[in-house]
């Protein structure tokens, strides 16, 4: 459960890392609670651009994660993303994805501050963790 | 009960936005908030919202296309009204960005409606609505749909018990029309103004049903605290006529210069000292706040020729420490009147302050934006008649011309602005500079026609015996005049009066 004190960085390592082999799962998950809450405020072409310069960064270190949402045909369940991580070894792709989310919130964080990036994730991000925690308490 | 319905007033607390809109926004009224691009209308609109905004009163912001809503957090959140507190209670941000494609007008109006609809907000937004507008398709038709959607925009708004403010840029009010401006309750228009290096930011209230605004242009500024305008100050006809010769004087700190006025400075008069340089007109003007603070009365200068950490006499420097005498901040660039007069105004309220002094006229003319200087007498003229209808005696200094064969009572004819004048001079005798003082002026009481004899001793104004026995001395040049017989030369040049 996510705690007051968390960053959101933190928040969506403890989220990912809690079950490293759905790690992927759980990114679309949270990638699609983060578009709702950021689509709303700064528009599908804010939140495409966004995310498109996020899997730049992780490009870099990842090479097979090549992914552009930008003018492309609405894809809400994220499944052109989820198709560049099929195939990898499941820690690997742990490590890309949470590395997107994370590079995500990094560049709100430096545009629009720390204070404010929470205040907008911080709802989809509570929300992932309720659905992760009820997934544990289903599957223990 | 009144047959007629009630129309509420928003107080927003913008800093003199809801005098100028004669107490606020209009509850449930459709504005219109447009300008150049950079004249403040986001900045307004922001600090607006979060000064309105609470739980009960909840505020939608809606940003179409213009500035990027990261940008726009990125900015606004720099003021200190951006108040993170109310973004989670009070305010959402909305963007129509996607729905505005193809200039759909029913697929915006219809969005608009639903977020209203689940959130019912008392306040609603649209950033930048100039970009709705421009997404119409051209022509009858286009124009037609453009007509419509704003009808039903504003209708729609009203239902809701929305007030609403559309912001959108502009160039001028007067090359402006269409649907909006005539549907809109309310239109405000923020420019700037540019004249060489100087910009001055100006607000007029085109339209505002309902209330009774100030018309006209008014300087505002933004600081890191947002929007402050100085709305032009009128002169208020007093509620009952002053009296024409009022018993209470205020005193020089001078007492020879008072007994030379019969008395003192009656209270409430404005009183202009000229002279040219280092005749000692601040050091009169520091005199007279002294003298104030020993009676207990506060006082207040703008001063123009010195920054305040210059500041005159290590006296003036002790009053101001002391809290008796206020300092107005003369240093901003491109001053208006109208901001000065609103500092006055404020500082004179809150201290009771009953003193003031300008210094200088010049320096004054000199601190304010080009633009302000061309009517710079008639503004002069209300802040005078402002101040002293306040109560507060109104020391000026002005600086004449070092001109000494020119007889001169005032800079730039501003004589007629005072109740009072005193004049210093110098004039050479025997080879030496004398100084000498005179009251040239003083409405509806008595005073002295002499000439005297003046210095500046240990910073303290001293003044002498009469000037006797001279000839010519407003030429500059006195001769003495023997006795008997006046000694007279030709004049060398004809004496002007001004």
């Amino acid at each position: 459960m996510a705690t007051d004190e968390e960053t959101p960085r933190a928040i969506i390592e403890r989220l990912l890392g809690a079950n490293p082999d759905g790690a992927v799962d759980t990114s679309i998950d949270v990638l699609e609670l983060l578009a709702n809450n950021l689509v709303g405020i700064i528009g599908e072409q804010g939140f495409d651009t966004l995310l498109f310069r996020s899997a730049h960064r992780v490009n870099l270190d990842f090479p097979w994660l090549m992914y552009d949402p930008r003018n492309k045909p609405a894809d809400p369940e994220f499944l052109q993303l989820r198709e560049c991580f099929e195939g990898q070894p499941s820690e690997r792709a742990g490590r890309a994805s949470t590395l997107l989310l994370t590079t995500l919130v990094d560049i709100l964080g430096v545009l629009i501050g720390e204070h404010m990036t929470m205040l907008i994730v911080q709802p989809a991000l509570q929300r992932a963790s309720i659905r992760n925690n009820s997934k544990e308490q289903d599957n223990g | 009960m009144g047959k007629r319905v009630h129309i509420g007033k928003l107080v927003t607390g913008v800093p003199g936005f809801d005098e100028l809109l004669g107490g606020g926004v209009p509850e449930l009224s459709f504005n219109l908030i447009a300008g150049t691009p950079g004249s403040g209308k986001t900045t307004l609109a922001h600090q607006i919202m979060f000064a309105l905004a609470s739980p009960q009163r909840r505020a939608l912001f809606f940003t179409v296309l213009g500035e990027p809503p990261l940008k726009m957090l990125r900015y606004q959140q720099q003021f200190s009204f951006f108040d993170f507190d109310k973004l989670e209670s009070s305010i959402r941000f909305v963007n129509l960005a996607a729905d505005m494609v193809d200039g759909n007008f029913d697929r915006v109006i219809a969005r608009i409606i639903d977020e209203v609809q689940e959130y019912s907000p008392s306040l609603v937004f649209v950033d930048s609505f100039r970009s709705v507008v421009q997404a119409a398709p051209g022509g009858e038709q286009g124009f037609s749909d453009l007509q419509y959607f704003i009808q039903q925009l504003g209708m729609q708004m009203t239902s809701w018990q929305a007030t609403t403010f559309l912001i959108g840029e502009y160039l001028q009010p007067d090359t402006e029309s269409g649907p909006v401006f005539t549907v809109a309750d309310g239109i405000l228009w923020l420019s700037q103004l540019v004249r060489g290096d100087s910009m001055v930011r100006k607000m007029q209230v085109v339209k505002m049903r309902g209330a009774s605004q100030k018309l006209g242009s008014h300087t505002f500024r933004i600081d890191s605290d947002g929007v402050h305008v100085f709305p032009r100050a009128m002169a208020q006809a007093a509620s009952a006529p002053p009296a024409m010769f009022d018993s209470a004087r205020l005193s020089t700190g001078v007492a020879a210069l008072d007994a030379m006025m019969g008395g003192g400075v009656p209270a409430g008069y404005s009183l202009l000292v000229a002279g040219p340089t280092g005749s000692g007109k601040t050091i009169l003007a520091a005199e007279f706040l002294a003298e104030g603070a020993r009676r207990g009365e506060h006082g207040i200068i703008a001063a123009f020729e010195k920054s305040p950490n210059q500041l005159l006499s290590y006296q003036l420097n002790q009053l101001v420490s002391s809290g008796m005498v206020g300092v107005i901040n003369t240093r901003a660039l491109d001053l208006s009147i109208d901001e000065i007069l609103h500092e006055l105004v404020a500082m004179i309220e809150r201290t009771q302050a009953r003193r003031v002094v300008i210094d200088s006229l010049s320096g004054f003319e000199l601190a304010l934006s080009a633009i302000f200087r061309d009517d710079y007498r008639e503004a002069l003229y209300r802040l005078v008649a402002i101040l002293t209808a306040k109560g507060v005696t109104v020391l000026m200094t002005a600086e004449l011309e070092d001109r000494y064969d020119v007889l001169r009572f005032s800079s730039h004819g501003n004589g007629f602005l005072a109740d009072a004048i005193i004049n210093q001079r110098y004039v050479e005798i025997a080879g030496s500079f004398r100084r000498i003082i005179s009251v040239i002026k003083l409405r509806g009481s008595d005073h002295s026609k002499e000439m005297r004899f003046y210095d500046i001793v240990d910073g303290a104004t001293v003044i002498g015996e009469k000037v006797a026995g001279y000839l010519g001395v407003v030429k500059g040049t006195p001769q003495a005049a023997r006795s008997g017989r006046a000694s007279r030369r030709p004049a060398r040049k004809p004496l002007r009066l001004s």
